[in-house]
């Protein structure tokens, strides 16, 4: 990441703060557009056995075998099944995941001053992926790193 | 006789018919039964006399027995002798009544005359001699002197017959043996002299041959008739007695006629087989006749031992010779006769009399029946005659009162009718000028009629005008639903639309989706793909707004469908509505139209009646003119009818005094009958109340007469 920012820095601010937001259950994500490989219309997937639910299966992308993750599920979000959803292709260290999402709103530039990084929040879980919380306007967008969001255990159970 | 009517004359002719044949039937019939009455009685009285001559025998036979129970002293005997021998004399057949008289005086002196006589049976063969006199003379007076007649006489001719013919064989002196059947009849004779010894060997050695020549012939010898037992035909040969040989296995007895004293020599001697044989053939003595039975065989022992004293016999012999004596007499011929004859005589008496007091009884009977019977009868015919006539004659009384009150009715009524025919004439010019009124009328009203045909004929126009008017909406209707068809296709083509806009909105997503990935792509270009980022965006707001457009599309048109679809489903509602009540009113102005059509019907008939009406009232005026012309005629009727009607009056009148005639000579004077019999009265009350009848029907009649007048004059008043 460090290399990414250095280079962000060396070419131009505008690329680096380029971030897509999607929306879960009416709620606004953003993501770097830098994290994200591609984004598919959603598939059906075909389920694997013995998996966790938020594991939907695996699909067929140009001949690549790639395991898919409601990031619904994963959020404990309610699901949506009007929307048709989309899947964001997230490209980790190991391997490229695909994360479903209901829809995806836009592409958006959030400069650094409108990126509050530490807000006061208590959160259960590892704040490494929560970058910071994108104040556009009205809308509050919050900033994730998808490749972060996978931990290692769900890498395992994907491996398997 | 004119007084009575014909039932009470039939029924005495029948009354006198009956009583003639019954009383000349009567008549000598109790002629027949008082000869019959007669003759029986003279019969019974002679039964009765030979009962009697039965009777002193019996007493004989008793006094004998008192007699020999009295002490024998020597008076007695002595008187016994005496008596003995005016016994001996007695003959019924020849002693008269004074003779008899004159025995008995003898004999109740001779009782007296003995001193030692036992006085107290002394009146007792007094009484018994008493009752030998009554009854002997009796006997003497109707039997024996001569006055009998019929079968007494007949036996008492025989039997003096059989005496001579056995006279002549008694005074053969020889021992003779006849041998007599049961019935009577001797079919074997003897005539040998035998010893006492020899005779009874002889007697053994008969007997077969006699049985056999018994067996073989009954008619081997003709025999004599023999009344049963010798009667007194023997006592004349004084020293005759007869042996009788009864066997008790043999159907016939013998009958031993020897010399008494031999018979008594031999009943004394001491010969064993004799008195054995005696013994076996149940042999009996008999004395010469039923008198000498008691002097000889009963009372020779007696007078023997009177004469020898008490040498030979002993009180007990005595007393069976007595038996003896008795036991024979007892079926002594005269008895048995007697006997015989009462009771014939007495059944036949029980019987004829029986046997009259039915027939007596039964004729009494009859002839009240004939006489109740013919009585009937002859009231039945008298009845049956005279009934029909009778009601004939009710029928003719009846109709000629009718007659006479219809004659006063016709009378009456031909008054009434001349009255009425005036009336009828002033009634007749009456109805004409209302019948010109009525023609008036008539036309007025033919006026109307038209009048209402021409309104009926408008309407019927206008409501089919109406009809016409209907079927154009109801073709407008069908014309909207028409227009509906198009609608329907209008929502066709926007559901198309739809369809498209759908099309659309894929595109839509397609290229967001593209603009995303390029805009990812020109991320990782870094500053070469600064430009390429800016196409993407721009791309991308495009395919944003687009989506939108077709968002708002797809809204406008689902919109509008449903709009469409709801106007024609309204449209379809009022158009099959509005179809409904057109087709309703059509049905009404059919109805309508129907009903005004019998309307302008039923006024055409209206009119055509009025029309034969007015036709009818002209051809009444007619009518009424030539009325008017009758009644004058019937006017002049009346009047004749009226003299007519007098001249039938008084001929009923006379006609009603015939029928009384009649009426007298089928029923008599009114009083006559009811002095006749019940019968007659309650005829007459019967008769009377008919009468009644008749006379209440006839005033009801002719009232009823007089209504039909009434109402007649009504029914011309009111027309």
């Amino acid at each position: 990441m460090s290399e990414n920012n250095a280079q962000a820095q060396l070419s131009q601010d505008d690329i680096n703060n380029r971030y897509l937001v999607f929306e879960i259950n009416s709620e606004l994500f953003g993501v770097s557009l830098l994290d994200i490989k591609e984004v598919i219309k959603n598939t059906p997937c075909k389920p694997v056995p013995y998996m966790k639910d938020y594991f939907l299966g695996i699909i067929n992308l140009r001949g690549r075998i790639i395991s898919v993750i409601d990031l619904r599920l994963k959020f404990n979000k309610e699901i949506n099944k009007e929307k048709q959803g989309f899947i964001i292709i997230v490209e980790t260290e190991e391997t490229q995941v695909g994360v479903l999402v209901d829809d995806i709103v836009n592409v958006q530039n959030i400069y650094k001053d409108e990126i509050d990084t530490n807000p006061h929040l208590e959160l259960d879980f590892s704040k490494q992926f929560f970058l910071g919380v994108g104040k556009k306007g009205e809308n509050l967008i919050n900033l994730i790193d998808l490749s972060k969001c996978i931990t290692k255990e769900d890498m395992r159970t994907i491996s398997k | 006789m004119k007084n009575f009517g014909l039932r009470s004359k039939l029924v005495m002719a029948f009354f006198l018919a009956a009583i003639l044949p019954f009383s000349l039937l009567g008549y000598f019939n109790f002629d027949l039964f008082k000869d019959l009455f007669n003759k029986n009685e003279k019969l019974n009285t002679k039964a009765q006399h030979l009962s009697a001559a039965n009777n002193i025998q019996n007493i004989l036979g008793e006094s004998f027995q008192v007699i020999t129970k009295l002490e024998y002293n020597e008076k007695i005997k002595s008187n016994l002798a005496s008596l003995s021998k005016t016994i001996e004399k007695i003959d019924i057949d020849s002693i008269s009544e004074n003779q008899l008289k004159e025995i008995r005086k003898k004999l109740v002196n001779k009782f007296e005359q003995s001193e030692n006589v036992d006085r107290d049976k002394l009146p007792e063969v007094i009484k018994n001699l008493t009752q030998l006199d009554n009854i002997s003379s009796i006997i003497l007076n109707d039997y024996f002197l001569g006055e009998s007649k019929g079968p007494l006489k007949e036996i008492k001719n025989i039997s003096k017959n059989i005496d001579d013919e056995l006279q002549k064989i008694i005074l053969s002196e020889e021992f003779n043996v006849y041998a007599i059947s049961k019935t009577g009849r001797i079919f074997y004779s003897s005539q040998k002299r035998l010893d006492l010894g020899q005779k009874i060997q002889s007697l053994k050695e008969i007997t077969p041959s006699l049985y056999e020549a018994f067996k073989s012939s009954k008619k081997a010898l003709p025999g004599v008739r023999f009344s049963k037992w010798g009667k007194h035909h023997f006592h004349e040969q004084k020293n005759t007695s007869y042996l009788i040989l009864k066997y008790p296995n043999l159907p016939f007895s013998l009958f031993l006629e020897v010399n008494g004293s031999m018979i008594y020599d031999s009943i004394n001697f001491d010969n064993k087989q004799s008195e054995n044989f005696l013994l076996d053939s149940q042999m009996r003595l008999i004395s010469k006749s039923y008198l000498n039975d008691i002097t000889h065989s009963s009372l020779a022992p007696l007078t023997s031992f009177i004469k020898d004293g008490e040498q030979n016999l002993s009180e007990e012999s005595l007393v069976t010779n007595i038996a003896n004596l008795t036991v024979l007499r007892k079926v002594s011929p005269i008895k048995f006769l007697n006997e015989k004859l009462f009771l014939v005589s007495e059944n036949r008496y029980d019987k004829v009399t029986l046997l009259i007091k039915k027939y007596r009884d039964q004729i009494i009977i009859s002839g009240i029946i004939l006489m109740v019977v013919s009585c009937l009868f002859g009231f039945f015919i008298g009845k049956v005659l005279s009934s029909p006539v009778l009601s004939f004659v009710k029928g003719l009384r009846k109709s000629t009162g009718q007659f006479k009150n219809i004659s006063g009715e016709i009378e009456h009524a031909s008054q009434k009718l001349s009255e009425s025919t005036t009336e009828q004439g002033a009634a007749i010019e009456s109805t004409v000028s209302n019948l010109d009124e009525m023609t008036a009328m008539l036309t007025q009203t033919e006026v109307n009629v038209r009048q209402t045909i021409d309104m009926t004929t408008l309407s019927r126009e206008q409501s089919a005008e109406a009809t016409y008017a209907l079927d154009a909406m109801l073709e407008a209707m069908e014309e909207i639903e028409g227009s509906n068809i198009k609608l329907a296709e209008i929502e066709n083509l926007m559901d198309k639309i739809h369809e498209k806009t759908e099309v659309i909105n894929e595109i839509v997503a397609e290229t967001r989706l593209l603009s995303f990935n390029a805009s990812i792509e020109a991320a990782r270009a870094g500053s070469h793909g600064k430009g390429f980022a800016v196409v993407a965006e721009e791309i991308g707001k495009l395919a944003s707004m687009s989506g939108k457009a077709a968002e708002e599309i797809t809204n406008l048109i689902e919109s509008s469908t449903g709009q469409v679809k709801q106007v024609v489903s309204l449209n379809k509602d009022k158009v099959s509505q509005g179809k409904d009540t057109s087709k309703d009113c059509e049905l009404v102005f059919k109805h309508l139209n129907n009903s005004l059509l019998n309307i302008s019907r039923a006024i055409d008939k209206i009119n055509m009646a009025s029309m034969e009406q007015s036709t009818g009232i002209q051809h009444t005026n007619k009518a009424m003119v030539e009325m008017e012309s009758i009644t004058q005629q019937n006017s002049d009727n009346a009047g004749l009818l009226a003299s007519k009607a007098g001249i039938l009056n008084t001929e009923s009148e006379t006609f009603n005094k015939v029928i009384e005639e009649l009426n007298l000579f089928l029923d008599g004077a009114s009083g006559g009958f009811s002095k006749l019999s019940l019968f007659r009265k309650r005829n007459k009350v019967e008769k009377k109340a008919l009468y009644e009848k008749v006379d209440t029907s006839h005033d009801s009649e002719s009232k009823n007469i007089d209504k039909t007048v009434d109402r007649d004059d009504d029914k011309w008043n009111a027309s």
